[in-house]
């Protein structure tokens, strides 16, 4: 990919959704089912996701192949971060982080 | 809560309805779940996802920036802040003043009691439904949120109006 592409792909990852980052971020670490994600990222972020919420960032996520179930052992089926979604998700990190180094460089020469 | 999955298109729920099911299983009952899972609901019929059949399959020619770009999720900004708890506050408390101010003049005009007595409720529901803009709603296209602000309104005032249909033949 070309740096002009990843610099526009940048931009555009200000669209993601704070529901899907989250869920990518829950899956970073392992496959989980949508109780675990819920209490992970209550954990993790101090949002409590409503169901509809979780499922309807998870419809979105498995379509764009961000992610993919992992088989079913029981009716809870659990969820794993596929290459493509990780590769999304290191790239949103990286401006997140990007952004925050800018800021906190700007509030420390302040 | 489960009955609520009744509301998600059929695809949908063959797809997720187990998983959703065993999910509303494991938490106590809360009114904020059952808002999010009728604005879900609302969400999955207006902009229904290529749901995947087979759990092996592959896109083909997607970028990734074509992927973020159509990756506006559901309730996709869920955090309400200090300013989105005044606002519905606000929207509160002076939607139940002018509704309320609204229900005494129509009770002093009006004969027909039964039925405004009966719709006096209201006075505090349409703000309350409206105020969930800014927290249960928040981040939901405008068309899920005028959906569901307006269809709920239109449930109660059925409600009420049964109820004064009702008292006014007692």
């Amino acid at each position: 990919m070309r740096k002009a592409d990843i610099d526009r792909e940048l931009d555009e990852f200000g669209r993601f959704s704070e529901p899907a980052l989250l869920i990518l971020i829950s899956l970073a670490d392992g496959p989980k089912h949508g109780y675990a994600m819920t209490e992970d990222i209550a954990r993790i972020a101090d949002l409590r996701m409503g169901p509809g919420t979780l499922y309807g960032a998870i419809a979105r996520l498995e379509a764009r192949g961000l992610i993919e179930p992992v088989g079913a052992e029981d009716r809870r089926n659990p969820y794993r971060i596929t290459a493509f979604g990780e590769k999304a998700l290191r790239a949103r990190l990286a401006s997140i982080q990007n952004v925050a180094r800018v800021g906190q460089r700007r509030l420390a020469s302040a | 809560m489960t009955w609520l999955l009744a509301l998600y298109p059929p695809r949908w729920r063959r797809r997720y309805g187990d998983e959703l099911r065993a999910l509303i299983g494991s938490q106590p009952f809360s009114l904020h779940a059952v808002i999010d899972l009728i604005a879900g609901a609302i969400d999955a019929w207006l902009e229904p996802q290529k749901i995947p059949m087979q759990q092996d399959a592959r896109q083909e020619g997607v970028t990734m920036i074509g992927t973020m770009m159509k990756l506006g999720c559901a309730g996709s900004r869920v955090r309400v802040t200090r300013e989105d708890a005044w606002k519905s506050a606000a929207v509160q408390l002076g939607g139940t003043l002018l509704f309320t101010a609204l229900w005494m003049a129509l009770r002093f005009r009006l004969d027909e009691r039964n039925y405004v007595n009966a719709f006096s409720a209201m006075a505090f529901l349409m703000p309350y439904l409206f105020s969930l803009r800014y927290t249960s709603l928040k981040g939901r296209s405008l068309r899920t949120q005028s959906i569901f602000i307006g269809g709920m309104s239109l449930v109660l005032t059925l409600i009420l109006g049964t109820a004064g249909w009702i008292a006014s033949r007692i």
